[in-house]
């Protein structure tokens, strides 16, 4: 069944149990239903408060299905009317041209499953527009024509269909615009080292065939002949049944084409990938960038849960009084609850409803920022994400449902405790006393802690694996805060309660190391850590109020006209409510907690910009990449003759590579990938500039591995893109030290090579060997090459340049601090967008406190009214309501700042100090935001203070 | 006529000479017949937008210095009303009051805080104790707002709570407290600044008769001891009866004026005499 309509299931089975339980106590029901509405102020500010964890999820529902439908909208312009992809690979894996006859043998075998075949080239040259001095090092070729039906569409230009004949160039409609290319424009194309002059017949529109319109198309006979390759296609599509987006029978037919086993000689026929395969992979990869969103959202869900509970343990101390003569007139605990579950499915109903709807707007609002602000990984493309923006009712009904089930849960479980009242105590309105030091309840509950935290504790520890820290803290954490309830017994509650929480932060904030080995911590340590470190904060913090009290009156009491005794009632009082004001420190705590470990990342990224160039570029400033094939064999002399880049080039690093193919033997389920076998010479293996980021123990030192390679041919170093590393935010390779490998090329193999150590820098991507090795395989040019010139200032200029001078090559150029700065650029707006997200976690927070001193003022009325009499002034009772206010959020933001630091602290520790980096505090930023929550904090509780201001101390003193 | 001053038995206010003395600070006995407080016509109106109610409808009384005055009446009378009127809680709608020769007409609301801040001591009949604060912190909140020192303060709060019979009992909270030691707090609290008036309105509501008797003691003890005025707002005869002189009021009015010994009726107090 799908998961919304099983909801949705759920949802109506609960719904009806209530309604029908309403209907059997219809009085109860009605009071419940009337409470709702008595006071409309309040019911709005608790719907608003309700409303906060429906309004995440729907949002972040809203960000899946537009990323959803994002991501799938790009596969269907890729594919078109192609459903199914072949190509061909040699014995080596490599894919290669192959006979374009081959293609009546795979529409034979599609057979009825298909609806036509088309043979095709698509394949890589450079392009240039003389008349324009402009150029592209790698553009795609398209060769086309030799397709079985009209089932793929046709070409359109203008809006008309047009054919592609033999000898014309049609180019797509983006990369004429990038080119300044027109209808007759001159072009020279470059491939397989040789130019070609055609004339443009025509500029084909941007959509349909043309998929993102910067590709060329010639008729594959032209293709055929520019890349030496006649009478043969590298590339074959099957068209099914069914339009773009409804084609039917993918499966048949790559079943088909698998059983057929087609060959062209030794090269054998294989599916590439398919439309289905790839939407499949892209929605996977668009739930990836979506989680990111919930995961941040489960803080502000915690926030919002928080404030449901302070909104029902506030309504339950307002009715205190009536809820006490009700029980006294005979009313059972049990109708009281019942009262409290009929008013909070009436809350939760209406606030899961307006989160859901509230939700999609909040969406929006976040795919317009990234769509305004963040750049696609592809230079030059802009995201159009708000063109894609959609909501689903799937989406929807879960969020509303899994809205309403928190509301409701927390409802239930804080109804069940602010039920339990002493009617005389409730009558008369006096506080409740402390729990007993010898409470047996709370004894009791402190074994239970400790046998439940032993037993969860046991079974991280035994499982091992995956998620298995955060039970195994949270198990010792169970068994920490057991052994405090019962300790307080014979020490009392402060000395018991400050320890367990003493231990807690400290055992918590030990890095992953400290842990037993095998138990894997992930973003589930993150939360629960986050979580229960705050928590123990509070309870130090807590535990302790008085000294606090104490010291800030101490600090305070130095001014004159009363202000240590303005400051001591103002903080008196919110460290009085323990429980209340706990609450709302830990909603501020928590999403400070993460705004600051975001702040601190950014913060010692930003700082370490030059760190990181240095890690990955080896000194230089610029890297170069051939299109395959054409590699650069005179590098030196081009430069040596080239007026521009002889002055500012002042070295080189063109070791020689090639394509090779490489085989994972100890990864049996992993198919082979293409990648470059690259050589060093003696020189650059006696002084590498390339720093290694791991390499085998059994070596003293970097420098002996890769001296190693001068004798060894067994041996191998990588670069880091192809390491396995837990710990990285993007997909990373699988291998691990030890591995062993086969490098395959043109020439032959090169087996069992032993991975003996990972580069740190990926700008020359491979695998490394001795060049003697290298060349052996055929190898002889440079397909990689690193420049550093004079002034980096000229980068960009002197990488220009070398395209130019390069073109034939197809080389393309990456200027790396710019790129680094660009990434570096994203990646900081993407922790602004999650700043921005989480900020609605702070503005619960906020609300929070919003609404404490709404109480306050409604709660103290008399005692403001008795304190202006005695001879505080309006404005001190301003103040007094404004540093109560102050206190709580300073409170909750400096346990947030704290914890979070101590937090980016260890990160640092345990992956950026090994790397070299400094640990670098982004103060600025950090006060920035702290003031930040400060001031929107008292901006929203001056209104409820001045009102307490106001205040006739007469008034007061009447107010019953 | 409503709007014309009405002058008890036993009011001496001089209106003419009350217009001289304005703003200045009461100097001299003489000057004022020896009263500390003076009220003139004074009416207090509640308007709640969509009815005005008249608590209090031309009221003139004068109190001596080092009096002790009870104010009593049926439910609903004004006497609370006049009480906050003469302390300057509440604000006057016509008339005047001069406390120690200041008109409280003319003064801001924060000259009126500091007024009472300085000069006068309230005693509420439910403590209004600040819950949060220790006894002793709650006695030495008058001081530390006038401006006394932290350490000074700290140490006139105890010899106060010792003075009411409360030494031992400084870290006290008030939920800590029976209702008579909250209402020793409370008198501690009103007397801690030395005021020239203490303002109590039912300062023995809501204790027993006995706890009553004790409070009622202590008051009289320090009213003696220290001179203060005592303006005290009750419904019980045992207190009215340690007070110098007792102000009977009916319908927002001054009813009579009773000599010591002299006591309101039961029938007057409950106010079955309303229609007569």
């Amino acid at each position: 069944m799908d998961f919304a309509v099983l909801l949705t299931v759920i949802f109506a089975v609960v719904l009806t149990a209530i309604l029908l339980s309403g209907a059997r106590n219809r009085i109860t029901f009605k009071m419940g239903m009337r409470n709702i509405w008595r006071r409309k102020v309040n019911t709005v500010i608790i719907l608003s408060g309700l409303m906060v964890g429906t309004i995440i999820i729907s949002s972040s529902f809203v960000v899946r299905d537009t990323m959803n439908e994002f991501v799938t909208d790009s596969v269907y312009d890729t594919y078109y009317m192609d459903d199914v992809v072949l190509v061909g690979k040699a014995v080596n894996g490599e894919e290669v041209y192959f006979n374009q006859e081959v293609m009546d043998d795979v529409e034979a075998v599609c057979g009825k499953n298909a609806d036509g075949g088309r043979g095709y080239i698509k394949d890589e040259v450079s392009l240039s527009h003389p008349a324009a001095s402009l150029f592209e090092p790698v553009v795609t070729i398209n060769g086309v024509g030799y397709e079985t039906s009209s089932a793929f569409g046709p070409f359109v230009s203008n809006g008309n269909e047009v054919e592609i004949s033999s000898n014309e160039l049609w180019v797509g409609e983006n990369l004429a615009e990038d080119l300044d290319i027109t209808s007759g424009s001159l072009v020279i194309i470059y491939a397989m080292g040789a130019q070609h002059n055609m004339l443009v017949t025509g500029i084909l529109d941007a959509e349909g065939r043309t998929e993102d319109g910067n590709g060329i198309f010639v008729a594959l006979e032209t293709a055929q002949t520019m890349l030496n390759e006649p009478g043969r296609i590298n590339m074959i599509a099957i068209s099914n049944p069914g339009g773009v987006r409804d084609s039917v029978g993918e499966e048949q037919v790559i079943d088909a084409i698998d059983e057929a086993d087609l060959k062209d000689g030794s090269i054998t026929i294989e599916v590439l990938s398919s439309k289905k395969a790839d939407i499949e992979l892209e929605k996977e990869a668009a739930e990836g960038f979506t989680s990111i969103f919930l995961f941040l959202g489960v803080f502000s869900i915690i926030t919002g849960v928080i404030l449901i509970i302070n909104i029902f343990v506030m309504l339950g101390e307002e009715r205190k009084s009536e809820m006490g003569m009700a029980r006294a007139l005979g009313m059972r605990q049990k109708v009281l609850r019942k009262l409290y579950l009929y008013e909070g499915t009436g809350y939760a109903v209406f606030a899961s409803f307006l989160g859901a709807i509230i939700g999609i707007g909040v969406g929006y609002g976040v795919m317009y920022f990234i769509s305004e602000f963040m750049t696609s990984p592809q230079p030059g493309v802009q995201w159009s994400l708000l063109e894609h923006f959609t909501y689903t009712a799937d989406g929807l009904i879960t969020a509303f449902v899994m809205g309403f089930f928190i509301t409701l849960t927390t409802i239930i479980i804080t109804s069940s405790r602010i039920s339990k009242i002493n009617i005389i105590r409730a009558v008369r309105n006096i506080p409740e006393p402390p729990i007993d030091k010898g409470s047996k309840k709370m004894f009791r509950t402190g074994f239970v802690l400790i046998i439940l935290g032993a037993l969860l504790a046991l079974m991280a520890y035994s499982a091992g694996g995956p998620g298995t820290m955060a039970l195994f803290a949270g198990g010792i954490t169970s068994i920490i805060f057991g052994t405090g309830l019962i300790l307080r017994r014979y020490v009392g509650d402060r000395i018991a309660m400050t320890l367990a929480g003493i231990v807690v932060l400290v055992m918590l904030s030990l890095p992953f190391e400290a842990w037993p080995g095998h138990l894997v911590g992930d973003m589930d340590m993150f939360i629960l850590g986050g979580m229960f470190r705050i928590l123990s904060a509070l309870m130090v913090i807590m535990f302790n109020s008085d000294y606090v009290v104490k010291f800030i009156s101490f600090i305070a009491g130095k001014g004159k006209n009363g202000r240590k005794a303005l400051v001591k009632i103002a903080i008196s009082y919110p460290l009085t409510s323990k429980f209340r004001t706990g609450m709302t420190v830990a909603m501020f705590a928590l999403i400070i907690f993460v705004i600051t470990i975001m702040q601190v990342m950014v913060g010692m990224f930003s700082y370490n910009i030059d760190a990181q160039i240095d890690e990955v570029s080896g000194g230089y400033h610029i890297i170069g990449n051939t299109i395959s094939d054409t590699p650069i064999i005179m590098l030196e002399e081009t430069i040596e003759q080239n007026e521009l880049l002889a002055p500012e080039v002042v070295g080189f690093f063109a070791p020689i590579s090639g394509n090779a193919i490489i085989e994972t033997p100890d990864y049996p389920d992993e198919q082979p990938f293409p990648n470059q076998f690259v050589g060093f010479d003696n020189d650059s293996l006696e002084n590498s500039p390339f720093k290694l980021k791991t390499y085998m123990d059994s070596y003293p030192n970097g420098e002996a591995v890769w001296r190693e390679l001068m004798v060894n041919e067994s041996v191998v170093v990588a670069d880091s893109s192809l390491a396995y590393d837990e710990y990285a935010m993007e997909i990373t390779g699988y291998l691990l030290l030890g591995d062993k490998i086969n490098v395959l090329t043109k020439t032959g193999s090169y087996e069992n090579l032993t991975i003996i150590g990972f580069m740190d820098s990926f700008v020359i991507r491979g695998i490394i060997q001795h060049e003697s090795l290298v060349k052996d395989a055929g190898i002889y040019g440079s397909s990689q090459i690193l420049i550093k010139v004079r002034d980096e200032g000229k980068s960009s200029e002197v990488a220009k340049e070398l395209e130019k001078a390069f073109l034939a090559n197809g080389l393309q150029t990456i200027v790396i601090r710019e790129t680094m700065e660009e990434q570096l650029g994203a990646m900081n707006q993407f922790f602004d967008l999650f700043q921005a997200y989480m900020s609605i976690g702070l503005i619960v927070g906020i609300a929070g406190l919003g609404i404490i001193i709404i109480r306050a003022v409604t709660e103290r009325f008399k005692e403001i009214g008795m304190i202006r009499a005695i001879g505080f002034k309006r404005k001190m009772v301003l103040s007094s309501f404004l540093i109560e206010s102050t206190f709580v959020a300073v409170l909750g933001i400096l346990i947030g700042v704290s914890l979070g630091v101590v937090s980016g602290y260890s990160f640092w520790l345990e992956d950026f100090k090994e790397i070299g980096w400094s640990f670098y505090l982004p103060w600025g930023e950090i006060a920035l935001v702290g003031f930040m929550a400060l001031a929107v904090s008292l901006l929203c509780t001056i209104p409820p203070s001045y009102k307490a201001s106001k205040i006739s101390p007469a008034e007061a003193l009447r107010y019953e | 006529m409503e709007a014309t001053i009405e002058v008890t038995k036993t009011a001496h206010f001089d209106a003419q000479n009350s217009a001289m003395i304005g703003f200045e600070t009461w100097s001299g006995e003489s000057e004022n017949n020896g009263s500390i407080v003076r009220s003139n016509g004074l009416k207090k109106t509640y308007d709640t937008g969509r009815t005005k109610v008249e608590a209090l409808k031309g009221v003139s009384i004068s109190i001596k210095k080092g009096e002790m005055v009870a104010i009593m009446g049926p439910s609903g009378c004004g006497k609370t009303t006049l009480l906050n009127t003469l302390s300057g809680l509440d604000s006057i709608t016509e008339g005047d009051v001069m406390v120690d020769g200041v008109s409280l007409n003319q003064l801001s609301d924060n000259e009126k805080t500091d007024i009472r801040a300085k000069k006068m001591g309230f005693i509420f009949q439910f403590y209004n104790l600040l819950p949060v604060l220790e006894a002793v912190e709650n006695v030495e909140l008058p001081l530390l707002l006038s401006g006394v020192k932290p350490k000074e303060a700290r140490k006139r709060a105890e010899q106060m709570l010792a003075l009411v019979g409360l030494k031992g009992m400084e870290h006290q909270r008030p939920a800590e407290l029976s209702g008579g030691q909250r209402q020793r707090v409370t008198i501690a609290r009103a007397l801690v600044n030395n005021p020239a008036i203490v303002w109590g309105d039912e300062p023995t509501g809501d204790l027993d008769s006995n706890t009553s008797q004790e409070i009622m003691d202590l008051l009289c003890r320090l009213n003696r001891e220290n001179n203060q005025t005592f303006v005290i707002v009750t419904h019980d005869l045992n207190v009215a009866k340690r007070a110098h002189r007792i102000i009977t009021m009916r319908n927002g009015r001054v009813h009579e004026e009773l000599p010591p010994g002299v006591l309101p009726t039961m029938e007057f107090l409950e106010g079955s005499m309303e229609n007569q």
